[in-house]
């Protein structure tokens, strides 16, 4: 009986889970005619939800969302092929979205609106992805224990003053690897690689935890300064975790490099997929999320930067102050992924 | 020989077939691994070879050797306390120290974390009542390897309070009256009785020590499956994966091999008197045991079980309003449908395999038994790998040959999540069914036959009525282990399928591990939930599958 | 007379145990009793096995009726041999009833079946009872009539009298004889006990290390021995019966 039971189940399981997963052959055909639109997205932040939801109510576009991995999407994406249902597909940093387009899984996408909307920097010169919102790699320091004087650039790190004092994660992480990619760029391979060692040398502790476990470590006197992305401060200052609290607000930010090429800046971004079933809906979406209103909570939400200028930081975001970002071609990133992570692996970064 | 050959014809018969094809499907991915060595290394093995390797090796061993020591102490001490003593509340503990298993280790991972890191709960707590202590660095080998073991020795404490447990009062008596102490007992007699237990608990220690990625990743330490799972992404070099997948393989041979060896031929089947239930076992506990032998089993239970909890749901707490909703329920509902569907086909193909074998006249055929049930014993990683490049291979082929565009099959749909399941946990089903197959014997089936009745029909109204009870305590037990499966599901669930496991690693990995919490909690709570229902099924039934109480004129 | 079975040079090895049975050859009529005798590890249940088709024979050939049923060619299922066999143990399912084990190969004319075997067995109260339930002596009785609701041509059984107390063993072993010679079926039965044989068979073998040492009716058993062996284990079968009358007397 209950062997029945479970077999029906089991059953309607699998079909459930093939149904979805089979390609929708009439996709082609009402195209223009159900409005909806298919989201494989990396961002896994609650606050898109409200976002997506507005947009449905505004537009009457329904918003589906898959959400994986974003090397997971990608690979769904070219095994689907001409049948992928994706119309849109999004990561949290650029690196993934070249090698969504190297791959041949975006379109070229021409609309006056974005390319307004959108500095050229943040944005694939071909317009096959756009930035949504902004982040940067950044210096935060004890309050008590360094002067802003001593800070300059992410390259003299590597000063012995610094030795013992240096709070930052693993090399595996992809926000290391596109910082590393960003000076590889920057400054050639071989000093690449100097930086690294140098840093390594400089470790308070061998790398430990996540972005905000560095920022608890200055706190717990651990070490003085730590590398970390802007949102995580901005998680950290408004958390629920008392000691968090703490950790957040006995730091203060510094932004690297700005005498000369500007603090290291990534992006979570978008693109439409070649095969988008519906391609005009898809292409409505990213102008509203590129839109100024859209932008200011769509970023906000996430104690991130707006790509589009016109739109406001947050307050605290503007607390922090202005700075100079890097216009390094973003696409740079991720082709030199993997140097970067060949490079982190010679100098036993860990 | 030579007879086996003359009777080739006569013997074989359509479930010789059956069972080499199934039995050769189910093992296709360690045939995929041995297969795709012969595509050379990748390019980045120089690499990984000059930098990793080293340390894959050494954390590896490291990590065994220091669970192993680690679980022994925990699992027998806990066992022997338990299987010999009386105290309150007796009862419950002995059930409490199985659930450890419950939770799974890199949960128990990240919860140590927030427990003992900076700012950890239990710090703030320790400091507030006085205590100097700044934090306690858990990610580290030693952190990693408390973890696992806390997590883990449940392995060692089951069949090792088993065996204790079946231990006659008669030889411990016996003992006695030669003049032995408790102590002499304990090391001389009992204990070395116990040991081809104690090894076989170990070595399903060793297993999930070595499957492990979550708890690995989440402490900074290169093992085997971390580098695998590296190699791969980061490094985008399948095929290296690949290398270091059978290398990781040729290792856990190594450690079957040696297990077996240790294990030996020696079977300690003692015959159990009719007396040996009459009296009780156990003793009362006195003296400085009174104080000390409660203490030896709290650290298990407080560390492996109590403390982990608070934390989680200390966590679950702080985010139970964005947590708590009708996505959490639905992940829940997925992460048991799946389970409940794979364990459904794998107790389908683990009775096949077994009824089929048996009605096979072939002798070469029941090896097959060994490829089948192998995949418990290869890191989920691996079996993601092999299955993915295979997969590859297929999609390709179809799409090459027969213009079909099949990918969505492997990508979209629970097809090969499952099988995948099926092979890495056809062992779990199969070697515990089969052992009452045995202890069944052949005669009822024989008279059977001889009845009249086909062997299918045999099957179904006298072997499977007989093995109920069995069959559903195999179908938990595989629930269990799919339920908290990460690495394998990771690699190959469809986009579209969202596990509790899956769900909570994504959470910490991403750096929201207090999030990670409530799924943590909820897969906990339906696993504890499983482990009651087959607590409780092998109390009522008995083996013949029917209750205790028969009519009689 | 028909011969009921017809054995040529059957022979069996085991992987623990080479030439269990070592080409033996014998014949029994229909409607006869026969015994087959011998220590542990004689071959015996090995013999018994491959007649019921449980096990497939390295050489030899059986037939049954005339039919062959075994041989390198070719192996009746048990299903279809018409051959009963009592296990040592009895084999009844213990999750099913006394009347459902009766009724197990049947398919018509249960009801009646049931009703007539149990009062061969003068059981008729425990149609209804479990296995467990019932002592050594009245397992056995039910397994045996289970078997005889098929009409099996041939009946075999596995030592049926070693669990039994003595009292026991003596009624037993008639009341068997009566079914089986009322209903005509033809019977080959094992035990180590020769008295057993004595008891009850029309004929015997006598089985040691898988070959057949002899091979006779009961009333020539003692004749015409040419085997040492033999003559031995008939002297010494007449010196323990000697001992236990001047005992009694």
């Amino acid at each position: 009986m209950l062997r029945q039971f479970m077999f029906i189940v089991f059953i309607a399981l699998l079909a459930s889970c093939s149904n979805e997963g089979q390609p929708k052959a009439n996709a082609q055909e009402d195209k223009q005619s159900d409005q909806s639109i298919t989201l494989y997205t990396h961002r896994h932040y609650d606050t898109d939800k409200a976002i997506f939801a507005q947009f449905e109510e505004e537009t009457g576009i329904k918003v589906n969302v898959v959400k994986a991995n974003a090397d997971e999407l990608i690979q769904k994406m070219e095994s689907e092929g001409d049948q992928s249902p994706a119309d849109l597909l999004i990561t949290v940093d650029a690196g993934r979205l070249v090698r969504a387009k190297n791959k041949g899984l975006l379109q070229t996408i021409n609309s006056d609106i974005l390319t307004q909307s959108i500095p050229a920097h943040l944005r694939d010169t071909e317009g096959h992805w756009f930035g949504l919102t902004k982040r940067a790699r950044v210096i935060v320091y004890d309050k008590d224990k360094v002067n802003t004087e001593d800070l300059s650039t992410y390259e003299a790190l590597t000063e012995s003053k610094w030795n013992n004092k240096i709070l930052i994660r693993s090399s595996g992480n992809i926000y290391n690897q596109s910082l590393l990619a960003s000076i590889i760029a920057n400054d050639g391979k071989e000093k690449a690689k100097e930086w690294a060692a140098g840093v390594v040398e400089n470790f308070a502790r061998s790398p430990k935890g996540n972005d905000r476990d560095q920022v608890k470590g200055i706190l717990a006197g651990e070490g003085e300064i730590a590398i970390i992305n802007t949102y995580y401060l901005g998680k950290l200052i408004n958390s629920k975790d008392s000691t968090e609290i703490k950790a957040g607000n006995a730091v203060s930010v510094f932004f690297p490099n700005q005498e000369d090429r500007g603090t290291h800046i990534n992006i979570s971004g978008i693109g439409v997929s070649r095969y988008a079933p519906h391609k005009e809906n898809a292409v409505k979406f990213i102008e509203y999320l590129a839109s100024k209103e859209v932008q200011e909570i769509f970023a906000e939400a996430n104690y991130e930067y707006p790509v589009n200028p016109s739109a406001a930081p947050s307050d605290l975001l503007n607390s922090w102050g202005e700075f100079k970002e890097d216009k390094l071609p973003l696409s740079k990133l991720g082709e030199l992924n993997k140097e970067a992570v060949i490079i982190f692996d010679e100098v036993k970064w860990q | 020989m030579q007879f086996r050959i003359k009777h080739l014809k006569r013997d074989i018969n359509q479930w010789s077939f059956y069972t080499m094809a199934i039995g050769l499907f189910v093992a296709i991915p360690v045939f995929a691994i041995v297969i795709y060595l012969f595509d050379g290394v990748g390019e980045m093995w120089r690499h990984i070879v000059n930098y990793f390797l080293l340390d894959y090796i050494q954390n590896s061993l490291f990590l065994l050797l220091g669970t192993g020591f680690l679980t022994f102490f925990l699992g027998i001490s806990s066992a022997w306390i338990v299987s010999n003593y009386d105290f309150p509340f007796r009862r419950l503990i002995e059930w409490l120290l199985f659930l450890p298993l419950a939770i799974p280790s890199y949960i128990v991972a990240y919860a140590y974390v927030g427990l003992l890191g900076n700012g950890g709960s239990l710090i703030t707590y320790l400091q507030s009542i006085g205590f100097s202590i700044q934090k306690v660095e858990m990610m580290n080998i030693f952190g990693l390897i408390w973890v696992l073991s806390f997590s883990l020795f449940p392995y060692v404490y089951a069949s090792t309070r088993t065996v204790f447990k079946s231990h006659p009062n008669s030889i411990r008596e016996t003992a006695y009256l030669l003049g032995a102490s408790n102590r002499r007992y304990f090391f001389s007699v009992a204990l070395p009785l116990a040991s081809p237990a104690i090894i076989g608990g170990l070595f399903l220690v060793f297993m999930e020590v070595l499957n492990d990625y979550g708890a690995a990743k989440y402490y900074g330490i290169n093992t085997f499956t971390t580098g695998i799972f590296r190699t791969w992404t980061a490094l985008e070099d399948l095929q290296s994966a690949i290398y270091l997948s059978a290398l990781l393989v040729v290792l856990v041979f190594l450690i079957n091999s040696l297990v077996n060896w240790l294990r030996g031929k020696r079977s300690y089947a003692i015959k159990v008197g009719q007396q040996s239930s009459t009296h009780s076992r156990r003793k009362s506990l006195n003296g400085s045991k009174r104080i000390i032998y409660p203490l030896l089993l709290a650290i298990p239970i407080v560390f492996g079980l109590l403390l982990p909890i608070a934390q989680l749901s200390y966590w679950a707490m702080l985010t139970l309003d964005t947590m708590l909703n009708a996505e959490l329920f639905w992940i829940a509902l997925q992460s048991i449908s799946v389970a409940f569907g794979a364990a459904f086909f794998i107790l389908i193909t683990a009775l096949v395999l077994i009824f089929f074998s048996k009605w096979n006249y072939l002798n070469s055929v029941h090896f097959i038994k060994k490829v089948a049930t192998i995949g418990y014993v290869i890191p989920g990683a691996i079996i993601g790998i092999g299955i993915i490049r295979s997969s590859q291979t297929v999609i390709n082929f179809f799409s090459d040959t027969f213009h079909l565009k099949i990918g969505y099959l492997f990508y979209g749909s629970s097809v090969i999540l499952i099988y995948a399941y099926v092979f890495r946990f056809l062992a779990v089903a199969y070697n515990p069914i089969e052992a009452n197959t045995l202890k069944l014997g052949k005669y009822l089936a024989e008279s059977s036959y001889l009845l009249g009745s086909s062997k299918i029909k045999t099957l179904f109204k006298i072997e499977l009525p007989l093995l109920r009870g069995t069959i559903i305590s195999a179908f938990l037990l595989v629930f269990i282990d799919i339920l908290k499966e990460l690495p394998l599901t990771l690699i190959l669930k469809p986009y579209n399928l969202q596990t509790l496991a899956v769900k909570a690693y994504e959470y910490a990995d991403d750096e929201r591990v207090a999030e990670a919490a409530l799924p943590a909690l909820v897969l906990i709570f339906t696993i504890t939930l499983m482990m009651m229902l087959l607590n409780y099924g092998n109390k009522k039934l008995t083996s013949f599958g029917k209750p205790a109480n028969k009519q009689m004129k | 007379m028909n011969k009921i079975i017809e054995i040529k040079g059957l022979s069996k090895s085991y992987d623990g145990k080479k030439d269990a049975l070592s080409s033996c050859t014998f014949s029994m009529d229909t409607g006869k009793i026969c015994a087959v005798v011998g220590e542990s590890g004689s071959g015996k249940s090995t013999l018994l096995r491959l007649i019921a088709g449980l096990e497939r024979p390295d050489s030899g050939q059986i037939k049954i009726k005339g039919k062959i049923v075994s041989d390198d060619t070719l192996i009746m299922p048990p299903q279809h041999r018409h051959v009963g066999l009592v296990f040592q143990d009895f084999a009844l399912f213990p999750h099913l009833t006394v009347a459902q084990n009766i009724t197990f190969g049947l398919k018509t004319n249960k009801k009646e079946t049931v009703k007539r075997l149990l009062q061969l067995i003068k059981m008729e109260d425990y149609a209804h009872a479990y296995p467990t339930s019932l002592s050594g002596g009245q397992e056995q009785r039910v397994a045996i009539v289970r078997t005889l609701a098929l009409n099996p041509e041939l009946l075999l059984l596995d030592e049926p009298f070693s669990n039994l107390d003595a009292g026991l063993k003596s009624e037993l072993r008639q009341e068997i004889r009566q079914i089986v010679k009322k209903v005509g079926t033809s019977m080959i039965f094992i035990t180590h006990d020769l008295y057993d044989a004595i008891d009850i068979a029309d004929e015997i073998i006598l089985l040691k290390d898988g070959s057949i040492l002899r091979n006779s009716s009961i009333t020539d058993f003692s004749k015409n021995i040419q085997n040492e062996e033999v003559e031995k284990i008939i002297s010494d079968l007449k010196s323990n019966a000697r001992r236990t009358l001047e005992l009694l007397d």
